[in-house]
């Protein structure tokens, strides 16, 4: 069977690799919009995972205020995470962070720069209220919250995953069809082998194997085309990247990611191979009788 | 082993056999005669079951052909063994892939099929021509690799439609006797051919057709020109 289905492949080497280049070309960009949602997800869950509220404080505040003000925040069962930087911890990182700039190293000591509150909450809707109690304390100088850069990726990667299904949904549509065309040709234009093994005994699973396996063949082959050109892309666009995305560490993409996209590529391609040329024979077999 | 009981076998409003009643035992040599249009051709396709007849009963090795699932078409076919007038030769396999193909369809071993191949290309004297393409054989060779195609299964019915019809006398002979000597192995043969010379050299029961009706069925009988209406007309 599989050796028929290579001969099948052979004769009609123009047909086999429009068929390969039209389904790589969806599969391609399926793999892509897999690695942005991804990607997307990774942002989102890094932002999630940082200080989302920072409340920077006023000058020489007692001991006991700061730790009033976090008991305050506890209490209210809505913060995951809540860690004082101090005047000399801000300092640290204000050098670590302008190392290169020796002129503001200079310039800067610890008594400027304010000690402060980092918190994270446990959800993105605790924000808003957990600003508004730092803002009601009287130790607190100013507020910063990145609720806006949080929620407005979120709803980005909402976006991306719902346009994502439709998207896969249509061009899995588009490689089936094309499956469909391809492989409804070749049996169109082997109506007489067909009729044929038909006469001298053949059973239907005999005579659609060979072209069922052959479109398996086209949906496996171009799922790998498209995962290693989607991967070298990626690999050739990592610096651009990394420069892009500063500070957050999504790269390298972990091994389990690249080869599960190829897993879920080959599947998604022996499925619409499959699926596709089955339609296909089917069909001709129908008319037949 | 092949029954016809009435049959009537209409396209649309063309007649192409009227009433037709006869049996085949198992290990007979039979051929159907009579000119273009008679319905020898329309008694083979009835018999592998290419369609229904309209009207009667045919039952082939005891089961009523009507009767069989679609699904029990392919182990059907199997048992029986066909030379068709066109060859019906894969044109882009060479001989021997030809000729074995019906027992890859039967998931027969690899071993078995080397075997059998050889027997049965041997016999056809086509051995030394195994790996050539139909279109690399004269006709008389592809008729022969049409028949070993046929009879490699060991079916039980060998139906043979026109198997001399493009072939010249010296050919036309060889196949005769090797249906014959496939026919002296208890397989029954029915041989449609309105070659008259041939027919007349085996002297085996002749039944002869005419526009779809069955005007004669004789034991060692002879190949009778039947009166066409056409030359009455004429």
């Amino acid at each position: 069977m599989f050796k028929t289905a290579i001969q099948h492949i052979k004769r009609s080497p123009l047909q086999a690799l429009g068929a390969v280049l039209m389904m790589s070309l969806t599969f391609f960009i399926i793999s892509i919009w897999v690695m942005v949602s991804s990607g997307s997800e990774a942002v989102l869950g890094y932002l999630e995972t940082r200080p989302q509220v920072t409340a920077f404080l006023k000058d020489e505040i007692k001991p006991q205020q700061l730790e009033l003000l976090k008991s305050k925040l506890e209490a209210t069962e809505k913060v995951k995470k809540i860690k004082y930087v101090s005047k000399e911890e801000a300092l640290s990182l204000y050098r670590q962070e302008n190392k290169d700039n020796p002129l503001l190293l200079e310039m800067v000591t610890a008594k400027i720069l304010p000690a402060s509150l980092e918190v994270s909450a446990k959800s993105l809707s605790f924000l808003p209220e957990i600003a508004e109690t730092l803002k009601e304390d009287p130790i607190v100088e100013e507020v910063i919250f990145q609720e806006g850069v949080v929620s407005v990726l979120s709803s980005w990667t909402a976006s991306i995953r719902k346009a994502g299904t439709f998207l896969i949904l249509f061009l899995s549509l588009i490689s089936l069809l094309t499956v469909m065309i391809v492989i409804g040709m070749k049996v169109s234009g082997r109506k007489e082998e067909i009729e044929i093994l038909g006469l001298i005994g053949a059973g239907k699973g005999y005579i659609r194997s060979p072209f069922i396996i052959e479109g398996i063949i086209y949906g496996l082959l171009s799922a790998f085309i498209a995962w290693l050109t989607s991967y070298i892309s990626l690999l050739y666009a990592t610096p651009f990247l990394v420069s892009f995305l500063a500070g957050i560490p999504i790269f390298p993409v972990s091994f389990e990611f690249i080869f599960g996209l190829l897993g879920g590529l080959m599947v998604l391609g022996f499925l619409v191979g499959g699926i596709g040329s089955l339609f296909a024979v089917k069909r001709f077999l129908k008319f037949r009788k | 082993m092949i029954l016809f009981e009435n049959v009537t076998k209409k396209f649309g409003e063309v007649v192409a056999l009227s009433e037709v009643s006869f049996e085949v035992d198992k290990g007979e040599f039979v051929f159907l005669t009579g000119p273009s249009g008679a319905g020898k051709t329309t008694i083979i396709k009835l018999i592998l079951r290419e369609f229904f007849p309209t009207e009667g009963k045919i039952e082939i090795m005891g089961e009523n052909i009507s009767l069989i699932r679609s699904k029990k078409i392919p182990q059907f076919r199997r048992k029986i063994g066909v030379v068709f007038q066109d060859f019906k030769l894969l044109i882009d396999r060479t001989v021997l892939e030809n000729v074995i193909l019906p027992l890859q369809i039967r998931k027969v071993q690899s071993s078995q099929i080397a075997k059998q191949a050889q027997e049965v290309l041997k016999l056809v004297g086509l051995w030394e021509r195994k790996d050539l393409f139909p279109a690399q054989l004269a006709v008389g060779e592809i008729q022969r690799a049409s028949l070993a195609r046929a009879i490699i299964g060991k079916p039980e019915i060998l139906l043979a439609d026109e198997p001399t019809g493009n072939l010249d006398p010296n050919n036309s002979q060889q196949i005769i006797e090797l249906l014959k000597k496939i026919n002296d192995n208890e397989t029954t043969v029915l041989m449609a051919t309105h070659n008259a010379s041939l027919v007349n050299l085996l002297k085996e029961r002749v039944i002869c057709l005419a526009e779809g009706k069955l005007i004669s069925d004789e034991k060692k009988g002879k190949y009778k020109l039947p009166k066409f209406k056409f030359e009455k007309d004429v």
